[in-house]
């Protein structure tokens, strides 16, 4: 049965989410403290409390222990708590319920994201693999690591998440967004064995430069592996974005896999949103 | 700058040592060139805050480096500061023409040079920190410009969006303004000189102004920064900042008439430097018009996109109604795109309304019409009611009038002709649609019509009463039978295509109002406005046919389908019959 | 030799950087076309190597190979266009504008060093 972790939820929540989730699944409420890895849960809900700094750095948290995986974070926040979801999506969480909200509209969205991910489609696969592939590539010629693609989902919105991004937008026969998202620490490694330095010799800058150049090199050598195909594009100039919960305009009608990277005990994810202007037959 | 570095260029190797030492001693940082190129190479790999040069280098004169910096957008800010020897200080003037920031004399005294350097470090440390409201703009002081309209004006929580490339775009915070300024916070790390766009959206528009950055402070490099972005003299801009200006100064006001807002709790909102996103929030006059929350709905529809329903993987939200949401699917156990209609939880929480539902849908799925969209699945996956449909790879009616403004023309003919026979197909088969209207008639890439959302109405229908006035649906294109709750029959349909190619032939919908209730009283009680009135150029016998189908009373209506078809296709033929040229000369217009 | 390496990302510039200088080679860098045609005035005929990217903010690098080579002062200067536009179109445009050779981002190490050995072996005939 898989487990759904409550944190720092109140005896009523509790309650009320176990009758939502209609015992299908094993609820256990924790405090923050006491909370275990993230990836062993299919969601996770959290209480929202007054302190909105405390409450937003625990979602970051989580959302960093989820190591870019689809886990679900939903929080559950006061019915007179007026801030904005946003504020809360921005540290990380996926969905924003208040207590009043109707019981039917909760139990359908918790449902919905309780829905195993679904798999990628042929045609999507005919496009991330070069992805993949010329990720991996990437880092093996240029920073002398061994990336292994994990897994990929589907979202259709396209957040960032981490702590620092290189983004390109793509545009010609297709058209897009490409993002690589990082933590710090692998951004640096990343970067350090780029330029053939220790980690310790990297100012920020270099950081923010090599994570645009990274993105660079992945679009710019996938894009050839297109070339004839409806996936071919033009890349502009990248652009890096420091921070996360960062959303990005993208393509009306557009799902975007998110590919999970692991490297050296670490995960980065690149996000990929390719829709051809003329429609395959 | 992370850390000060500088850069000490002269032909002596033994003054670099010394003049190096004294510099690193006083705690800075420093790197020693020759010549030109030595400098270049250690410019492009180093942070540099301070050149200091002598007026003659190995292979070019310093005032060649020095003019040569300054043409560089990305090095122009680096203060120069020039050496020159105590015979020779004619040449101060031209570096100072140049842009040099001091000069010195040598032979030098160490702390001469120690202080001198102080300064001008010193100066720049009065530079506001990003997370502070920029004052006046350092460059402007230094050349002695600065005017009282020149100094940044500080705003809050006006946010515009910036790009480097006009594809991708961020949020961006702006903290102050001037006439040649934008001070915007944002997480969008830039380099100094790159080109700029900030989008600013308004009332009257949206506008694209050009610039570039011109310097990008920032105190923490995982925070956002703070861009100076230096917009370019445009009529735009000037009519924005003449109008920012004008509500700053607006704001100043009401804030002092306003003394139970706290101006320092409202301050610190402003400064938070990791708030692009949370200083949205706050009052002012600039607050974005306050974005509504998705609804329930919507973010239900959200949490199904990624997922797999049964056979059937969620890609991607077309669209929403106001019955449920319409999601591009694919079927993988027949492998073809479907479309996924995902019943409101409004809706699909009431009993009655799941069983009507699912025996309308199974009549309707038995409908085999090639203007019919098909429906091959209804089914509940976690409690969730949806169904697949064949998806139409096309545009709506209603996105296609939006783009054309009216479709009065033979094309628009051939749409009605077909909308017609496929309803009276329909409607042969015991079915009514009872939602017919723009948005529920699909043309796809090909050109073929087809009939979206069949027979679902029925079912919403009986629901409808039950929930205290919620109507389902659009009602600008509701027959007045349906206003009333009574019975229905064909006729019911025959008078919402009516009201739907009202809208297509003229542009707009035949009753407007601001609320619901006014224009489904319009409906019942109000006559009818003249099709030409509204649209000149529609056909006086096309008028008629659409001012038939809409009678208030169905009896006074067509009797079916086919009687609209063939008046239509007759109006067509003659139509047709008129445009030939052969014709023209024998026939008179009527 | 002198190089000079044309990039608009620093970590780009850099990582030649520090493959160059350990084989005994002098760099300077810029950071778009028309920053290397600047320093070409001034130290054309110290150069030996020009590495140029392509895309690049203010001047790419295609519209710098072409100034370059329309350079009388230039003509001994080997061009090396580092890109990651590597398909053949691109390769063939630049070869015909005069590029000496191409290098297709991303490269390791060991093909930089092969591919600058080629070139200065070559320029030195
Ligand atoms: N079979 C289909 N194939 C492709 N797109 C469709 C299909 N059906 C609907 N759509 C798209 O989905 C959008 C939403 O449709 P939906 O039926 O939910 O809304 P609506 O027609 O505006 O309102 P209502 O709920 O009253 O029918 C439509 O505007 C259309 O663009
Ligand atoms: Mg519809």
């Amino acid at each position: 049965m898989d487990t759904i972790l409550l944190i720092d939820c109140s005896d009523d929540v509790t309650t009320s989410m176990a009758g939502l989730l209609k015992g299908n699944h094993q609820v256990v409420n924790v405090s923050f403290e006491d909370r275990d890895i993230p990836g062993k849960n299919k969601m996770i809900i959290l209480q929202a409390h007054d302190d909105l700094d405390a409450i937003s750095k625990k979602i970051s948290k989580i959302r960093y222990e989820c190591k870019f995986r689809d886990i679900p974070i939903v929080v559950v926040k006061q019915s007179e708590d007026q801030i904005p979801l946003e504020y809360y999506l921005s540290s990380g969480a996926t969905e924003v319920l208040p207590l009043d909200a109707p019981p039917g509209a909760c139990r359908q969205i918790l449902q919905g994201y309780l829905i195993p991910s679904r798999k990628p489609l042929e045609s999507e696969t005919e496009y991330l693999t070069p992805f993949i592939e010329n990720t991996i590539n990437v880092l093996k010629a240029t920073a002398q690591m061994d990336a292994v693609f994990r897994e990929v989902y589907f979202s259709n919105d396209f957040r960032i998440f981490g702590d620092i991004s290189g983004i390109i937008g793509l545009s010609g026969v297709s058209e897009g967004t490409v993002a690589v998202t990082l933590y710090w620490d692998l951004a640096r490694k990343i970067i350090a064995n780029m330029m053939h330095v220790a980690d310790n010799q990297l100012n920020a800058e270099y950081i923010h430069d090599g994570v645009g150049e990274l993105i660079n090199v992945i679009s710019g050598s996938t894009k050839k592996r297109f070339k004839g195909t409806p996936f071919h594009f033009d890349l502009s100039l990248p652009t890096v974005v420091v921070g996360s919960g960062h959303q990005l305009g993208h393509p009306d009608n557009s799902s975007i896999a998110v590919l999970i990277f692991d490297v050296a005990q670490m995960a980065f994810v690149l996000q990929v949103c390719l829709k051809p202007k003329q429609k395959q037959s | 700058m992370t850390e000060k570095i500088i850069l000490l260029i002269n032909r002596d190797a033994a003054f670099l040592d010394q003049t190096g030492s004294t510099l690193e001693d006083a705690g800075y940082h420093t790197r020693t060139a020759s010549e030109m190129r030595g400098a270049l190479a250690l410019l492009s790999a180093n942070a540099v805050g301070l050149i200091i040069c002598d007026k003659a280098l190995q292979d070019v004169s310093g005032f060649d480096l020095l003019n040569f910096i300054k043409k560089d957008p990305l090095r122009e800010k680096i203060p120069f500061m020039f050496l020159v020897p105590a015979n020779e200080q004619g040449g101060a003037f031209k570096a100072f023409e140049l842009g040099a920031a001091d000069y010195l004399v040598y032979p030098l005294a160490p702390q001469i040079l120690v202080d001198a350097v102080d300064e001008l470090f010193a100066t720049d440390d009065d530079v506001p920190l990003p997370s502070g409201i920029p004052e006046a703009h350092p460059t402007a002081a230094a050349n002695g410009q600065t005017s009282p309209t020149d100094d940044p004006i500080p705003v809050s929580g006006l946010i515009i969006d910036v790009s480097r490339d006009g594809v991708l775009w961020l949020p961006g915070n702006v903290q102050s303004f001037s006439r040649q300024s934008l001070y915007i916070e944002t997480a969008l790390f830039g380099k100094q000189g790159v080109s700029l766009l900030a989008r600013i959206k308004r009332a009257d528009g949206t506008f694209v102004l050009n610039g570039y950055i011109k310097e990008i402070r920032f105190e923490d490099f995982q925070k956002p920064a703070i861009i100076e972005m230096s917009v370019q003299e445009e009529e735009a801009w000037r009519r924005i900042h003449d109008d920012l200006t004008q509500k700053t100064q607006h704001q100043t006001q009401e804030a002092a008439d306003q003394p139970e807002v706290e101006p320092q709790l409202e301050k610190t909102i402003v400064m938070s430097p990791t708030g692009i996103d949370k200083t949205a929030y706050k009052t002012g006059p600039f607050k974005p018009s306050k974005k509504k929350d998705p609804s329930y709905d919507r973010r239900f529809y959200h949490s199904l996109i990624g997922r797999q329903l049964d056979n059937y993987r969620a890609i991607t939200l077309i669209g929403t109604g106001s019955m449920g949401g319409v999601i591009q699917g694919w079927d993988v156990a027949l492998e073809r795109e479907v479309a996924l209609k995902v019943i409101s939880y409004g809706l699909s929480s009431k009993e009655s309304f799941r069983e009507m539902f699912i025996k309308e849908a199974r009549v309707v799925s038995r409908l085999n019409h090639l203007n019919v969209a098909q429906i091959y699945y209804i089914g509940t996956s976690s409690d969730i009611l949806y169904y697949a449909m064949e998806f139409v790879d096309g545009l709506t009616m209603k996105e296609l009038i939006a783009e054309q403004g009216n479709l009065n023309n033979l094309k628009g003919l051939e749409y009605f002709i077909t909308v017609c026979e496929a309803l009276y197909f329909v409607n042969q088969n015991s079915v009514i649609h009872r939602d017919i209207k723009p948005a529920n008639i699909m043309i796809t890439r090909a050109g073929n019509i087809k009939i979206v959302d069949f027979g679902v109405a029925v079912s919403a229908d009986t629901v409808k009463k039950t929930t205290n006035n919620q109507i389902i649906g659009s009602p600008m294109y509701m027959s007045p039978e349906q206003v009333a709750g009574l019975s229905l029959d064909n006729r019911s349909d025959i008078y919402s295509v009516g009201a739907t190619f009202y809208h297509a032939f003229t542009g707009q919908p035949p009753f407007q109002g601001t609320d619901f209730k006014t224009i489904m009283a319009h409906h019942v009680q109000t006559p009818l406005p003249p099709i030409r009135k509204k649209n000149a150029n529609v056909p006086a016998a096309l008028a008629r046919i659409i001012e038939k189908m809409m009678a208030k009373d169905p009896l006074e209506r067509y009797k079916d389908f086919q009687y609209v078809a063939n008046d239509v296709k007759a109006l067509r033929a003659h139509i047709v019959d008129r445009k030939r040229p052969s014709s023209r000369q024998t026939k008179t217009s009527g | 030799m002198l190089f000079l390496v044309v990039d608009d990302s620093m970590v780009a510039r850099t990582m030649v950087n520090n493959v160059l200088e350990p084989m005994g080679h002098e760099v300077i860098q810029a950071g778009n076309g028309q920053e290397a045609l600047k320093i070409l005035d001034k130290l054309a005929r110290e150069v030996g190597v020009v590495l140029l990217d392509w895309n690049m903010p203010i001047m790419n690098g295609f519209e710098a190979l072409q100034a370059i080579r329309s350079n009388r002062y230039c003509d001994h200067i080997s061009i090396l266009m580092v890109s990651t536009e590597s398909e053949a179109e691109y390769i063939d445009r630049a070869m015909k504008a005069g590029a000496n050779g191409y290098l297709a981002k991303p490269f390791t190490k060991d093909e930089l060093i092969d591919k600058i050995n080629s070139i200065v072996q070559s320029s030195s005939e």
